[in-house]
């Protein structure tokens, strides 16, 4: 039994329609994830694949508006969504953790970060509140800030951008959670602090055994940083595997756009080759094509792709296999078997 | 625009306004008594629903002196009418003055008030707002610390002040009426909002990359101004007007109230209601008497809210067609 | 000899920002602390550097939206750098700008026919009735359909918008662009298709760019060569096959160290050496070198040269630049090993 498993989520939204009237769309479209402990997944998607919305409604987050129409969250075995809002509190922050691209929304702006982290452990640990500044302190340091019970006095504006995502994600550890989210963690950041950050989760990851559920639309954070990978777009799955796989051999037409029309470091070569792009823009979710959401953008289109929707489905060779294993949601992926792309440095 | 005036709130006030505007333009047309004749019974009448007394004919056409066109109403009304008169529907005073007719006659206060603050406000403050968020820096400081000043003055008290200054005693000294003083205040007080508005909203149009990039285009400061600044300030100036008038319609009911503004044999609003509270006593309580000058209020008030906020949604470019 | 198409030097932008806490005088922000680079014509140079570097200030200072405060910047020759705006108005014509954000800097008011009028209106370049056949000429020659013409801003997508932005800044037949990263805020499957236009445009037209980016991988693939920025100064710039392959400040080597590569299998044999701290505020500039607090290769310099005296740009090989004690200490030696092993 993995550590999270989610089965058929399904989060609807009503949205203005610009002419008058309201337009259903569905961010989150049948959804099914699984993490083992200490695993390390990352969830990639553009903007309005849904890959937010999935967090949140794991967290019982959802936005006012965003109504759950379906699905299951079994977090060791316990579901997830039935639970009241009382019972969910004790679990986030506590078993499940979040980090969000920004750092300032997790940060009360008018408390010191120390007594901001306290709380945390003072509610789900019980601990009094000199242990609770006294581990937090610790906390800080871990996370690489210097002088670290100095610092917990100060308050989140007298802190960088960087820092303040380190107090986060320090806020996020301080109970040893099963599992970290991590929305877009590094998005707003600068490449040398991104890297830092990485290393930080990786950390996390070494010294506690935590999963990390990563969300991201970069690939190279992806590569970096998950042992497996799902990805999203229109609000479906439409490819989970090993991020090796991936990167060798994806097998779903949008998965591979976006690894070819990402330019390369460690490309060889002095011409400078037109970049491969996906054509067409990100659909409207309120406008999804039939069948296939992709297809309208796709160089592997069939016939069949028009009329039906596909389902994620493992290869032909590892049938029934369980749900971590290979799958894609493409009528035509057996055709995308093609040769590895990465080339090496010569 | 007109069409995308959506939500039916935003429509109902634009008609209300359109009708009340109507009534108070062709005051002198309709078959009303006259706002001040007198009739002279000792107390407040109640209001007598029509289908119970229609009218009558004792129409006398007193009123203070009016303008040359409205005097043409009038003619053209007794010649439509005759001498027919509308009964006290909404009763009348202890003075025996109709109601109705007394609130469609104010109405031409109210409004012509809140004309008067909402041009004041376009001219004064939008350019002074304007120029204040151009200029910037330390000018933009100097301008604002007026504003600040003028606001933190307390109108009343202006008010008193003014009139003692300047009011035309009885013979002597030409001076002015009340009523003049009364608009020179508003004209004083009515552009502050709308100076700090569009100020702060040029002030960050200034900052905004479109302006950056029609620099980089060549674009000198007054295209600037009319191609960029200007579209983008009128929607908010618009919609802030549509809530200026409102309290200025109040300030004036409220100066009349207190006897500063307006004069009697002319009426508004706000003197309706002050004589509604002076008829109040103990034995008789003649309700209408406030209740139909504070409803007249109230709705219009409402309607110039709801139209604002109607205009700042219509006029919003990004609501529409966005996801 | 002709002198290089746009020729910047020693340029200097100071920001004044506000009282020293000691009232010992003005804080001054060195956005800028003399930076010099040229380029020739249908060339791209990249600008790299992280925030605080002053990449963006120095796109805004090229090209006109604030005065350096000291500094030259000659456009063939002609000196631009203290122009009133109206001194400015001929080369408005030849050096242009694409703003990063795609959502801001399209008037949200106007068309976009009007839009992409505009500049023709301001230099009259075309007539008033063959203004909108340009128009719609700019629009396919950045591959719209002629029917956005008629929308706003905020009906189109970002890279539709992006599109928009490099169309007007073409109106004028501009030879040189800056493009200020005219990517980052675009989805990853759309910035390709923007880049690929990027190119095919510059090939059409004859443009040169000066590509403004933090996204190394980008500016590998459509600059010739690199300019890599830290702290309002240049440290290192070369061609792009040098600074790739062979990357000499430590800076450099640290962006590179720190850029994901697209390749599980790679990523998980790379070595790694992390960057300390954090990049330092451009209010407070460390003395000596301005990268030296974060330098993992400090040590490799004799004596604390590093901390006391400021390395000049100078040269390390032919048509290249690096400003660090370290390279001219071991000019002869073996550097250390290039970033990604085998």
């Amino acid at each position: 039994m993995a550590l999270l498993e989610v089965d058929g989520l399904r989060v609807r939204f009503d949205v203005a329609a610009p002419g008058g009237g309201i337009e259903r769309i569905w961010p989150v479209d049948n959804v099914a994830l699984r993490l083992e402990p200490g695993e390390a997944l990352g969830l990639v998607g553009e903007s309005g694949s849904g890959k937010s919305m999935t967090a949140l409604a794991l967290m019982g987050l959802l936005p006012r508006g965003a109504v759950l129409e379906g699905g299951a969250v079994r977090l060791g075995g316990r579901e997830l969504l039935a639970l009241p809002e009382r019972e969910l509190r004790r679990l986030r922050g506590d078993r499940i953790a979040i980090v969000f691209q920004d750092p300032s929304g997790a940060l009360n702006p008018y408390l010191p970060i120390g007594l901001q982290l306290a709380e945390v452990l003072e509610v789900h640990r019980g601990l009094a509140r000199r242990e609770a500044l006294r581990r937090s302190a610790r906390a800080l340091g871990e996370v690489g800030i210097p002088d670290p019970e100095a610092r917990l006095a100060a308050y989140p504006h007298e802190l960088s951008g960087g820092m303040r995502q380190r107090v986060a994600i320090a806020m996020a550890l301080l109970c040893e959670p099963k599992i970290l989210i991590a929305d877009e963690p590094t998005t707003a950041l600068d490449a040398t602090l991104q890297a830092q950050v990485l290393e930080l989760f990786a950390e996390a990851r070494r010294a506690r055994g935590t999963a990390l559920l990563l969300i991201t639309h970069d690939l190279g954070v992806v590569a970096r940083s998950c042992e497996r990978v799902s990805v999203m777009y229109a609000g479906r799955l439409v490819e989970t595997a090993s991020v090796r796989e991936v990167f060798a051999r994806p097998l779903h037409p949008y998965t591979l756009g976006l690894l070819e029309s990402a330019p390369r470091l460690a490309r060889e070569g002095d011409a400078r080759p037109e970049l491969p792009s996906i054509p067409g823009m990100p659909p409207d979710l309120a406008r999804l094509p039939e069948g296939c959401a992709f297809h309208p953008r796709c160089a592997f289109r069939g016939e069949r792709c028009e009329r039906e929707r596909p389902r994620l489905s493992p290869l032909e060779e590892d049938s029934g296999g369980p749900p971590s294993a290979r799958r894609a949601a493409c009528h035509e992926k057996e055709r995308l078997g093609a040769p590895a792309r990465v080339e090496e440095l010569a | 625009m007109k069409a995308a005036l959506k939500g039916g709130g935003a429509r109902w006030a634009l008609g209300f306004l359109a009708l009340l505007a109507a009534l108070s333009l062709l005051a002198p047309l309709l078959p009303l008594p006259s706002p001040i004749a007198l009739a002279l019974r000792g107390e407040p009448g109640p209001p007598v629903a029509p289908w119970e007394e229609l009218g009558d004919g004792g129409f006398r056409a007193e009123y203070w002196p009016l303008g040359p066109l409205d005097r043409r109403l009038v003619e053209l009304r007794r010649s439509l009418f005759g001498s027919w008169q509308s009964g006290p529907w909404l009763g009348t005073d202890s003075k025996g003055r109709d109601l109705l007719s007394r609130l469609v006659w104010g109405s031409r206060t109210s409004l012509a008030v809140g004309l008067a603050a909402a041009l004041c406000s376009l001219a004064i403050g939008v350019v002074y707002g304007a120029l204040s968020g151009l200029a910037g820096g330390r000018v933009d400081e100097l301008m604002m610390r007026l504003v600040d000043l003028l606001y933190s003055l307390p109108f009343v008290f202006l008010v008193i002040f003014a009139l003692a200054l300047l009011e035309a005693p009885r013979g002597g000294w030409p001076g002015v009426s009340r009523e003049q003083v009364l608009y020179i205040v508003i004209g004083a007080i009515g552009w502050l909002t709308m100076a700090r508005v569009v100020r702060g909203q040029v002030l960050s149009l200034r900052e905004s990359e479109f302006v950056k990039a029609a620099r980089v285009l060549g674009s000198s400061t007054p295209r600037i101004l009319a191609t960029h600044v200007v579209p983008n300030v009128l929607p908010v100036a618009a919609a802030y007007l549509t809530l200026t008038v409102p309290s200025v319609i109040l300030l004036e009911a409220f100066l009349s109230f207190l006897g500063l503004g307006v004069e009697p044999p002319r009426v508004s609003w706000g003197l309706l209601a002050a004589d509604g509270v002076a008829a109040l006593n103990r034995i008789q309580v003649s309700w209408w008497l406030i209740v139909f000058p504070s409803a007249a209020i109230a709705a219009t008030l409402l309607a110039l809210n709801v139209l604002g906020d109607g205009l700042r949604d219509a006029l919003d470019v990004r609501g529409q067609g966005e996801r | 000899m002709k002198p290089p198409l746009l020729e910047v030097r020693g340029l200097v932008k100071h920001y004044d920002a506000g009282k020293q806490a000691d009232s010992r005088g003005r804080r001054i922000v060195r956005a800028l602390d003399g930076v010099s680079f040229s380029l020739e014509r249908g060339e791209t140079l990249g600008l790299v550097g992280e925030s605080g570097s002053g990449k963006s200030t120095l796109a805004r200072t090229v090209v006109g939206l604030e005065p350096p405060t000291a500094g030259s910047v000659r456009l063939d020759g002609l000196e631009l750098a203290n122009l009133t705006r109206r001194g400015w108005l001929p080369h408005r014509r030849r050096l242009q700008m694409v703003f990063q954000d795609p959502y801001a800097s399209l008037d949200p008011r106007q068309r976009v026919l009007s839009i992409l009028a505009e500049p023709l209106a301001i230099h009259r370049t075309v007539a008033r009735r063959e203004r909108r056949t340009r128009a719609l000429a700019l629009l396919e020659a950045v591959g719209l359909s002629p029917r956005v013409a008629e929308l706003r801003p905020h009906e189109l997508s970002g890279g539709q918008r992006q599109r928009v932005a490099l169309a007007r800044a073409l109106a004028l037949e501009p030879e040189i662009v800056i493009l200020d990263e005219p990517v980052s805020a675009l989805d990853v499957s759309v910035q390709a298709q923007i880049v690929n236009l990027l190119a095919d445009l510059q090939r059409r037209f004859q443009l040169a760019y000066v590509f403004v980016a933090h996204d190394l991988a980008l500016v590998r693939h459509l600059c010739d060569r690199v300019a890599v920025l830290y702290l309002g100064r240049i440290v290192e710039s070369a061609g792009r096959r040098e600074l790739f392959g062979d990357p000499r400040h430590p800076y450099t080597r640290a962006l590179l160290d720190a850029a994901p590569l697209l390749d599980p299998e790679l990523e998980a044999r790379r070595e790694r050496r992390p960057l300390a701290g954090e990049p330092p505020s451009p209010l407070q500039p460390p003395e000596g070198c301005a990268f030296h607090p974060r330098c993992g290769e400090r040590a490799a310099v004799p004596g604390e040269r590093c901390r006391t005296e400021r390395p000049e740009l100078a040269p390390v090989g032919p048509g290249r630049l690096c400003a660090c004690h370290l390279t001219r200490v071991s000019a002869n030696q073996a550097l250390p090993a290039p970033v990604i092993r085998r």
